[in-house]
């Protein structure tokens, strides 16, 4: 009986090593709830769960879980880009800030050109504007990037402590750079009537920009996820944030990788600064700095270099910030400090840590 | 007239030929010299105690570590000052000493990753599936989870998934159960029957004698012996002087 | 002590012609300039020289990058600016404040640490600038004890105020009062606290710091610990910041976030080591006056620039005075990429070189 007990937790309780005589079995072992990412997922939930049980009103937790959720997709179009970069390449980019703040001035500045359309235009030519004033943000932020990378990253490979000066000297000229093109002043950034105001569902209000920005930011991450899983690209990039030795000895070229990634990344930081200066209605050279800080913790807590990881940590910051912000309005910024300690204490590496060249 | 016609059979004869190699990481110097060829369609060992600079000599071979001075030719083409992904392309395949799995991709993403076109052919699949059974099995799964050995035969695979010209394998036995490497020992000379050229780091003395054909003995970052492997197996007395008593503690 | 500290010297001649120069100008400041303003800068840059020293002890001399060490210059300043507000402005209140201000600099030290130790040591930038922004939110949120975005404007002890006077008449054209007793404090517990940093570097803790620097793998196989090492450093750097904060605080009449906490006064000690040189304490004192001449006479360069390119839209507007930050962070990223090791170290390389 005993025995049988003990063959039973055994059983229940490997890890599924795959043994040269299994026949039968094709699919994975591993049982779902030993997965990372799936452990996270659940964490997420419990998150909205213990939200729910702590604001009394639906309608209230409803709103904040919308907000919660349209902040964290925002937050993950922002930092994938920096916790790719490092996961591939190893390099800090303190910079990351700035690519956000142009891009918030940039895309300012493309939807300032169309004031009649803005004016008298319907909802979908609003649409139509807010993905050119994305898509001319990434063109402009990736533009600079590589720029950026070719004259200042480049040389820093490696060394860490030269990154972080060095791109941190570039943050400070790339905002001051804002100052210079744009003036010293902040920017008022109204959404378009069509995105303003909010629409009610029974008890609960949804506001519009806010379901907005959830449906791009999985629009992105659905695009991402599957870049990742279905391209040649994907699978390299995937790849060489395992082991970029490797990925150099099967024949690719790894720089010419990461230059990719680092654009595609920087890009995304740029819409990430469109998606939220249309959110904030109001733009500094100094939103990227302040966002930075936000952007270092998501990617520390979902791992760096993991993008599933990211996505769950963007998640749950934004919805932590969300409802603490509406229980204690002062400790916002605090708990997710305290989130993070507590993830790292948990998992040093963060929610889905990247496993790293050794098998 | 004769000497001229020989030297042309030496030179097509070598797929590889390493003149005078020294390589520098950081600030040691660990290859101080090292000179030896791997001829064509055989199964050449790198043989020599631990520290010997196997490992190193395989890296500098694939531009991992920049040879500090000397020649690395393959076929006729200095290859010393490429880069690792030129030399890669030009059909020098590698399983590196710890295998080099990217634990998060599944066995068959592990794999076409070294094909060519993202794309398998499905006769050289077959082949492969043929040589080692197992992988076919868990072609789905996070390579992760493969265990030691299935790991050792998927970088194999990875390796040989398009022709090359020459492979390097750096211990394949290294900590593997003597079962598992008595099928790598089987799924090489498979490979050697088709004519592939191996060049191979090993410290199991009867893996060695029995795939290699010519070897090569590395002591302190230079190249003490080389000769046919049948003579070398002949010639207990180098054997024990080359080797020590590494040779007798894994026959 | 003062031979060690005479070994510590940079062997170039024209640095150790400039730093006697610096010196000497703040020694008799208040002599030599006039007006309350010039007196206020060479306040500051006392001030600044202790805290961008003990910035590069981290820096410089464990090669870790923190983005809190505004946060420990702020502890300094709001436990004096507290204390002189709720309780009352005397030097018994100063001292108590001071030690209090110590105590919490090195919990704060010690469990940052901690924290970032057990996680990689890359971390440590971007857990710093985190607790660093989390600290400023909160000063802001508790106003009822910090003042909140305002600050707090408190008295100080009256020997130190400009109201009293030490002599009837002017000497060498100069009021004896209060306000200059005040300058003196600075300057000479300034002047200590930074011969003691060099102290420290020059002991065999130093000497171990270097070696971590070097090579953290071989000094911890020699048997030092790192993470003690580390740990040490980081919480004396923490409490010189912490006094550099308390100076800031009784100079100052004033603290708020603005003149303490905030991440420009953190961009500008960055600034300040680089240039300056890291890994040499002196970089500090070159660095800072670097920096402060910078902002007080490149303006009036850059002004000069801007009347000359009025009509050019985009140039006009990099030469204007506010945008003085963007020629000195080009030369940071010059300064990092071509001279990492600041004025100081090419001044004294340049010299090895040649020797």
């Amino acid at each position: 009986m005993t025995t049988q007990i003990q063959t039973l937790i055994k059983q229940l309780t490997k890890r599924g090593e795959p043994m040269a005589d299994n026949s039968v079995s094709v699919q994975p072992l591993s049982h779902w709830h030993q997965n990372a990412t799936v452990q996270s997922g659940l964490l997420l939930v419990a998150f909205a769960f213990i939200g729910f049980v702590l604001i009394p009103d639906p309608a209230a937790w409803m709103t904040l879980t919308i907000a919660g959720l349209a902040m964290g997709m925002m937050l993950f179009v922002m930092t994938s880009g920096f916790t790719l970069v490092f996961g591939l390449m190893d390099v800090l980019n303190f910079g990351h800030g700035a690519f956000i703040s142009f891009g918030a001035f940039v895309g300012f500045s493309v939807m300032a050109m169309f004031p009649e359309l803005i004016a008298a235009g319907s909802f979908w030519t609003h649409i139509g504007l807010f993905v050119l004033a994305m898509m001319g943000a990434a063109v402009v932020v990736g533009l600079l990037s590589w720029a950026f990378e070719r004259l200042i990253i480049r040389h820093v490979y490696g060394n860490h402590l030269m990154q972080i000066l060095i791109t941190t000297g570039g943050m400070i000229v790339a905002e001051e750079m804002i100052y210079v093109l744009w003036g010293h002043e902040e920017r008022a950034w109204l959404k378009p009537d069509s995105f303003q105001g909010s629409f009610q569902f029974g008890d609960f209000v949804f506001e519009k920009y806010r379901l907005l920005a959830v449906i791009m930011g999985v629009v992105l991450f659905i695009l991402l996820r599957w870049v990742f899983t279905h391209t040649r690209l994907g699978l390299l990039i995937r790849a060489g944030v395992e082991n970029r030795e490797i990925v150099k000895s099967l024949g690719f070229n790894i720089e010419k990788l990461f230059i990719l990634v680092f654009i595609a990344g920087s890009a995304l930081a740029g819409m990430g600064g469109v998606m939220w200066g249309l959110y904030d209605e109001v733009i500094t050279a100094h939103i990227g700095q302040n966002l930075m800080i936000t952007v270092f913790i998501v990617a520390i807590i979902g791992g760096l270099g993991s993008i599933e990881g990211c996505f769950l940590a963007a998640l749950m910051v934004g919805l932590l910030t969300n409802y603490v912000g509406f229980i204690f309005p002062k400790l916002a910024l605090v708990s997710t400090l305290i989130l993070m300690v507590a993830v790292l204490l948990w998992r040093p590496k963060g929610l889905v840590p990247v496993s790293k060249g050794d098998s | 007239m004769t000497a001229n016609l020989q030297r042309n059979v030496s030179e097509t004869d070598d797929l590889l030929r390493l003149t005078d190699v020294h390589t520098h990481i950081g600030q040691y110097h660990i290859l101080h010299g090292v000179s030896f060829r791997v001829p064509r369609n055989q199964v050449t060992m790198l043989l020599g105690r631990n520290g010997a600079g196997k490992t190193t000599t395989m890296r500098t071979i694939m531009g991992l570590w920049p040879a500090h001075s000397g020649q690395v030719h393959l076929k006729d083409r200095a290859i010393e000052t490429l880069d690792t992904m030129t030399i890669a392309r030009s059909g020098v395949h590698y399983v590196p000493e710890n295998m080099g799995i990217f634990a998060g991709l599944t066995v068959e993403e592990n794999v076409r990753l070294a094909t060519r076109q993202n794309r398998f052919n499905q006769d050289r699949l077959t082949w492969v599936f043929g040589l080692f059974p197992a992988l076919e099995k868990f072609w789905h799964w996070p390579a992760g989870q493969l265990s030691g050995g299935q790991k050792q035969m998927l970088a194999i695979a990875r390796a040989i998934i398009e022709p090359c010209e020459i492979l390097l394998v750096d211990e394949p036995s290294k900590g593997l159960a003597p079962s598992i490497i008595e099928s790598l020992i089987r799924a090489f000379r498979e490979l050697k029957d088709a004519d592939t050229t191996i060049l191979m780091v090993e410290q199991n003395f009867r893996m060695a004698s029995t795939l290699g054909d010519h070897v090569a003995i590395m002591d302190d970052g230079c190249i003490v012996h080389e000769s046919d492997m049948a003579s070398f197996v002949a010639d207990k007395d180098k054997q024990a002087s080359l080797l020590g008593l590494s040779m007798e503690a894994h026959q | 002590m003062f031979q060690s500290i005479r070994d510590t010297l940079p062997q170039s001649r024209i640095l150790r012609g400039l730093l006697a120069v610096i010196v000497v100008s703040l020694l008799l400041a208040p002599f030599i300039f006039d007006g309350s303003r010039a007196l206020d800068t060479a306040a500051r840059l006392c001030i600044f020289i202790v805290l961008v020293a003990s910035y590069d002890l981290l820096l410089g001399y464990t090669g870790v990058v923190s983005f809190a060490h505004t946060l420990f210059f702020g502890i300094g300043a709001y436990s004096v600016a507290i204390a002189f507000d709720h309780v009352a402005p005397g030097f018994g209140v100063l001292l108590v404040a001071v030690v209090v201000a110590l105590g919490v600099s090195t919990v704060v030290a010690v469990t940052i640490g901690l924290v970032s130790l057990r996680v990689k040591a890359i971390f440590y930038a971007m857990i710093t600038l985190a607790v660093a922004s989390v600290a400023t939110v909160l000063v802001s949120q508790l106003y009822l004890y910090t003042g909140g975005e305002d600050g707090m404007t408190y008295r100080i002890p009256r020997v130190l105020t400009p109201a009293f006077k030490l002599l009837d008449d002017k000497v060498l054209g100069v009021r004896i009062n209060g306000k200059l007793l005040n300058y003196y404090l600075i300057f000479t517990v300034s002047t200590v606290l930074f011969l003691l940093m060099v102290r420290i570097v020059a002991s065999p803790f130093g000497k171990v710091l270097k070696a971590l620097r070097e090579n953290d793998f071989r000094a911890e196989a020699i048997g030092y610990t790192t993470v003690y090492y580390r740990t040490a450093a980081t919480v004396i750097s923490a409490c010189m910041a912490t006094l550099a904060g308390v100076l800031m605080a009784i100079w100052l009449r004033y603290t708020g976030p603005d003149s303490v906490l905030s991440l420009n006064i953190m961009i500008d000690i960055l600034l300040m080591v680089v240039i300056g040189g890291m890994g040499s304490l002196y970089g500090a004192i070159i660095g800072a006056t670097l920096l402060v001449l910078a902002r007080n006479y490149l303006n009036e360069a850059m002004g000069v620039a801007h009347n000359a390119f009025i009509d050019v839209p985009i140039l006009a507007e990099l030469f204007n005075p506010e945008r003085w930050l963007l020629w000195l962070g080009v030369l940071f990223v010059v300064m990092v990429y071509f001279f990492p090791l600041g004025i100081v170290g090419r001044l004294v390389r340049g010299r090895a070189d040649h020797g």
